[in-house]
């Protein structure tokens, strides 16, 4: 039972603004079924943390390193990170 | 050659390596940190990057600038960790036969690196504050 509880752990990377909003470099979300989309895993966030709402900071989804809109549905396996406004060079 | 280093990018070396006897053309795109910004006196600036996503995403812009340009060499390179004042942040380099090409590869290389790379940049401001850098929705 505990493997099938972790198996259903979305482990999330965050960085920059939202990294230090958060004071923390992951989040781990846990979900009740074996996929979901992005957007509800955003609407979970935002229950999560103010910082996450849209309206503070903006940001999307990276999975498996490629930016994907939020009809994707993502699972435990899927390495996912929230990407806020880039700023290199 | 693409990566993110965390050390200091020695540009000569890179000319070095960029250079080859069938090419007549080096041309550099060097990103330098600002001792200003547009409100206040910048000290330095912190760098961090999605490393294992700015790799993939490197080889991408590299793939395509030589899929678009007839070039030697291509070479971009990013640090990230924190960076003082007149130390190098970002380098493009490309070698070709002509300098045409390597000022238009070398332009797309920059300019897609800043809208494509996941990397953020927070300013340290002589006053002692800092702040993240406003930036862009990633575009890639």
């Amino acid at each position: 039972m505990n493997n099938s509880c972790e198996d259903r752990t979305l482990k999330l990377k965050v960085f920059g603004i939202l990294r230090e909003k958060l004071k923390s470099n992951t989040l781990s979300i846990p979900i009740n079924n074996n996929s979901i989309s992005l957007e509800e895993l955003k609407n979970c966030l935002k229950e999560l943390d103010p910082h996450l709402s849209m309206n503070e900071i903006n940001f999307v989804f990276a999975v498996n390193k490629v930016i994907c809109n939020e009809n994707v549905k993502v699972s435990s396996s899927d390495e996912i990170a929230l990407i806020p406004p880039i700023s290199g060079g | 050659m693409i990566s993110i280093i965390k050390d200091t990018i020695d540009q000569l070396k890179i000319l070095e390596e960029l250079k080859d006897n069938s090419s007549g053309a080096v041309v550099f795109f060097t990103g330098i940190v600002r001792d200003h910004n547009s409100k206040e006196k910048v000290e330095g600036i912190f760098y961090e990057a999605y490393e294992e996503m700015v790799d993939e995403i490197l080889k991408k812009i590299e793939n395509e600038v030589f899929k678009n340009w007839n070039i030697k060499k291509f070479i971009a390179i990013h640090r990230i960790g924190y960076l003082k004042v007149g130390e190098i942040s970002v380098i493009v380099g490309v070698s070709s036969e002509h300098r045409k090409e390597a000022f238009e590869a070398c332009s797309y290389g920059i300019d897609n690196i800043k809208k494509r790379c996941p990397i953020w940049k927070k300013e340290k401001m002589e006053s002692g504050d800092s702040e993240w850098v406003e930036g862009v929705m990633i575009n890639e």
